[in-house]
């Protein structure tokens, strides 16, 4: 009786054990097939079928290029598709190509993935979890274009963002947080933003730093805007570029605050900065805001130090 | 029996007329094409196609073709909203011997996208990527446009439409003209933003030239016999160049500018070692620095016909 309580406690033990063998690193093909192991020489057909098969803090790893097909993210894990691999994720007539969810804590980084909405797809990555540090690096997220959706959509966690070319979507990253000290923040490195209505829109409880970056084509490069109430964002700008916007720079309301320093706004065919109804946008004095069709002027300065 | 298969027929005529233009509308969303390919293919990625021509002639409006494989696929047309790419890693070529690598024709408002494609102009065409579409929206990312040296043209990047024109991450070497610029009005522009590009070994890096408004940033022009122009062998030319962060070395003549309504800005950028001028500028035309440019080691002609302040 005894030794039939051990045998059984051990099982206990290692059922969910053996339930949780994973991968600490997962991989996917166009060849591959979702009934598969998921590592490298017997890859998975789907990310969402690789991912369950991947331990929290694993990576995924794509082999082959070809569309992959939309997927959430529950756990820490890094997705790569390498350069060389065309690995697509466009949602078929509506949806999110890569939503982020999962406790707070979680690190997610995607590496090389070219997200397309021009099937109808409404998100890129949308960011729904609390908390979470989210990397994006290298992607190409293109054809969001449903009026209101979004490449990039940040809830309340912190998403750096590099390398990055977002395209044609109505907004190209849109932040918005839940409360004064729950906030929606994001870094923008070396990024072009090109043809979206809003660039990058910053909504309450946000904050971004925009470095190294390009806006062109945008009817707004970056906004922070609302139809009704005051807007806690702030956004701080430098050696980046507005060139050839509608407007370069949207801000309104007292509590707007953009900070601009060591950047180009130039060629924008409406304004150069629309600032409404007490909003600040500052500049470091070292700006060129050159050739606008009109409203070339800050609200006021800062020092560099 | 007969005056059955005739009512059969009767209704089975138009059914096949409705769907015959279903079948040849069905189209990819994402095409691909390799060197392995074949034409008569579907153009999918487990099935793809040889040349692009063919590949988008199967792809939906706003879809997009994608490179399996490296080598060359010859010239063709875009007369639709796309987005082709040849991902890192891959060579994919187009290097015909007349007439133009990528020609753009589409409707206005419509993008096309073209990414990490290596247009060789050596075989003797005319013109790397010709913009004739007027509206049209045009990214291009990650390009090598060389060797477009023909007689009387050889343009890496042609327009001579009201388009926009987005160039990131390019390198446009040895052509007769790397960037060429031409609207229709004053109103209806030619526009092109040009970022973290190089230009070189052409005898106009940039050339813009009436209606036209071009934006330079982050790139380096060297080795020309002009970095960037606004010139016009006849009348007045009515374009503008912003020009940030950029480094103009060892041309000949780093920017030249010729006639009253040519006004290029120049800011954080470098001028240096251009062998003839450093700033050609005639006729009343206009070179303004913010006042914060490196602009030093020239044979001559160092300085801006004014000063803009920055904010």
């Amino acid at each position: 009786m005894y030794k039939k309580n051990i045998v059984l406690a051990a099982l206990i033990v290692a059922i969910p054990l053996i339930a949780n063998a994973q991968n600490t690193r997962s991989a996917v093909a166009v060849t591959g097939s979702d009934a598969a192991t998921c590592t490298v020489p017997d890859p998975c057909r789907t990310f969402g079928v690789a991912l369950s098969k991947t331990n929290s803090g694993g990576e995924v790893v794509v082999l082959s290029s070809g569309g992959y097909g939309p997927f959430e993210v529950f756990q820490s894990v890094t997705i790569v598709s390498p350069p060389g691999i065309y690995a697509a994720i466009a949602p078929p007539s509506s949806g999110t190509a890569i939503r982020i969810s999962g406790p707070s804590g979680n690190s997610v980084v995607l590496r090389g993935l070219y997200l397309n909405g021009s099937l109808g797809g409404f998100f890129g990555v949308f960011v729904a979890s609390t908390g979470t540090l989210v990397y994006l690096e290298n992607l190409v997220i293109a054809g969001f274009s449903s009026s209101g959706f979004t490449g990039v959509h940040n809830l309340q966690s912190d998403v750096r963002m590099k390398d990055s070319f977002l395209r044609n979507n109505d907004i190209g990253i849109s932040l918005v947080g839940t409360s004064g000290t729950a906030r929606a923040r994001v870094t923008i490195d070396h990024c072009r933003l090109e043809g979206h209505t809003y660039g990058l829109s910053s909504n309450n409880y946000s904050d971004a730093t925009v470095t190294n970056s390009l806006f062109t084509g945008n009817f707004r490069g970056v906004s922070i805007d609302s139809f009704s109430a005051d807007i806690d964002a702030r956004i701080n700008i430098d050696n980046s570029v507005f060139a050839q916007n509608s407007v370069g720079i949207f801000a309104i309301r007292p509590l707007a605050l953009i900070r601009v320093s060591s950047s180009t706004i130039t060629q924008n065919t409406q304004y150069a900065l629309d600032i409404q109804q007490g909003a600040q946008v500052m500049s470091a004095g070292n700006n060129v805001v050159i050739d606008n069709a009109a409203k070339e002027t800050f609200t006021g300065t800062f020092a560099l130090q | 029996m007969q005056a059955s298969l005739n009512s059969v027929m009767r209704r089975l005529v138009p059914l096949i007329l409705f769907l015959i233009p279903l079948l040849a509308s069905a189209q990819n969303t994402r095409s691909a094409v390799s060197v392995t390919g074949s034409d008569t293919a579907t153009c999918t990625v487990p099935d793809p196609c040889r040349t692009f021509s063919v590949a988008l002639s199967k792809t939906n409006l706003g879809g997009e073709v994608i490179v399996l494989s490296s080598g060359g696929y010859g010239a063709f047309n875009v007369t639709q909203a796309v987005t082709i790419v040849s991902p890192p890693g891959i060579y994919a070529a187009i290097a015909p011997n007349s007439g133009t690598a990528i020609s753009i024709l589409v409707a206005s408002g419509n993008s096309v996208v073209l990414r990490g494609l290596d247009l060789n102009g050596s075989f003797g065409a005319a013109s790397g990527v010709e913009v004739d579409s007027t509206g049209a929206i045009v990214y291009l990312e990650n390009l090598v446009i060389a060797g477009f040296t023909a007689p009387g043209s050889g343009f890496g990047i042609y327009t001579g439409q009201q388009s926009d024109l987005r160039i990131k991450d390019s390198f446009l070497r040895n052509n007769v003209t790397g960037i060429f610029l031409s609207g229709s009005s004053a109103t209806a522009r030619a526009r092109v933003t040009i970022d973290h590009c190089r230009l070189e070994g052409s005898t106009y890096g940039l050339w813009s030239y009436n209606h036209s408004d071009a934006t330079v940033t982050n790139s380096l022009m060297s080795g020309n016999s002009r970095g960037v122009s606004i010139d016009s062998v006849v009348s007045d030319i009515d374009a503008r160049i912003t020009n940030d962060n950029s480094v103009f070395a060892q041309n000949r003549v780093g920017i030249f500018a010729i006639r009253t309504l040519a006004l290029i800005r120049v800011s954080r950028s470098t001028i240096t070692q251009n062998t003839l001028y450093a700033l050609d500028i005639q006729q009343g035309a206009q070179v303004l620095s913010a006042g914060n440019n490196v602009v030093v080691d020239n044979a001559a002609n160092e300085t801006f016909s004014g000063t803009f302040a920055l904010k």
